[in-house]
């Protein structure tokens, strides 16, 4: 399946609700990091900016990379078919 | 639009674009068809491609030698895969799950630089501490960069 393309502020807003990343640094982008009990999964995820540019594939397949999710997977996050708890799931199945 | 990409077997290329009537904007890239040299960041030409839009891109790999950074240094070069694609820039480091974009080349490079640096940062942790992904990165980290 192919990435949607969604403007950055959506994606931001999804991630930041869905994902719940730890924040560590807010530069130029927020960086977050993703961890569950404790255990760093994925130590360096650029979330993106809060504005209404267009998120191309090219950088949503990176993007999709550091959340450790395919494109199904990805644009289900995005468009609300696929919850947090869901994505936590499957990082427990994947990343342990 | 339009482009030209001009290449040899040497060590040159060259992209002219043309944005419209009234903007024109001249890329200049140093590229090699050969191996790097590890002392220099010449830039090594991958492959031009279009993406189905009409519009063609070219990526190259950008090979980086230092860090900036005084508590860090390179064992060896790091290779930033760079594209150019619409107007933009775009950089990334597959094994390290960053990327950069910006309008220009040196913009991304740096942002990378500082990527690397908050994820070295970010990764002094215990293996215990780290998931399957975040201990692959903490080890091509680990072969590539000397913490001083």
């Amino acid at each position: 399946m192919a990435f949607k393309v969604y403007p950055e502020k959506v994606i931001r807003k999804q991630i930041l609700a869905k994902v719940k990343p730890t924040v560590k640094n807010k530069g130029k982008h927020t960086i977050g990091q993703i961890i569950i009990d404790s255990v760093i999964i994925s130590p360096y995820l650029k979330i993106p900016n809060n504005h209404k540019d267009e998120f191309h594939i090219h950088k949503a397949k990176k993007l999709a990379q550091a959340l450790c999710i395919d494109s199904h997977m990805y644009n289900g996050l995005i468009d609300c078919n696929v919850k947090g708890n869901d994505y936590y799931q499957h990082l427990r199945d994947t990343q342990f | 639009m339009w482009y030209n990409l001009l290449t040899n077997k040497t060590d040159a290329s060259s992209v002219t674009r043309n944005h419209g009537k009234s903007k024109a904007v001249t890329i200049r890239i140093r590229v090699s068809t050969g191996s790097a040299d590890e002392s220099s960041n010449q830039a090594i030409f991958l492959s031009s491609f279009t993406d189905g839009q009409n519009s063609e891109k070219f990526q190259y790999y950008r090979p980086i030698n230092n860090l900036y950074n005084p508590g860090y240094s390179l064992k060896k070069p790091l290779y930033i895969t760079c594209q150019f694609i619409g107007d933009e820039f775009f950089g990334f480091v597959d094994e390290l799950d960053i990327y950069a974009y910006g309008n220009s080349e040196p913009e991304v490079i740096s942002e990378i630089h500082e990527d690397i640096s908050n994820i070295l940062y970010l990764l002094h942790h215990p293996d215990g501490e780290l998931g399957r992904k975040a201990k692959k990165i903490k080890k091509f980290l680990s072969s590539l960069v000397d913490i001083k």
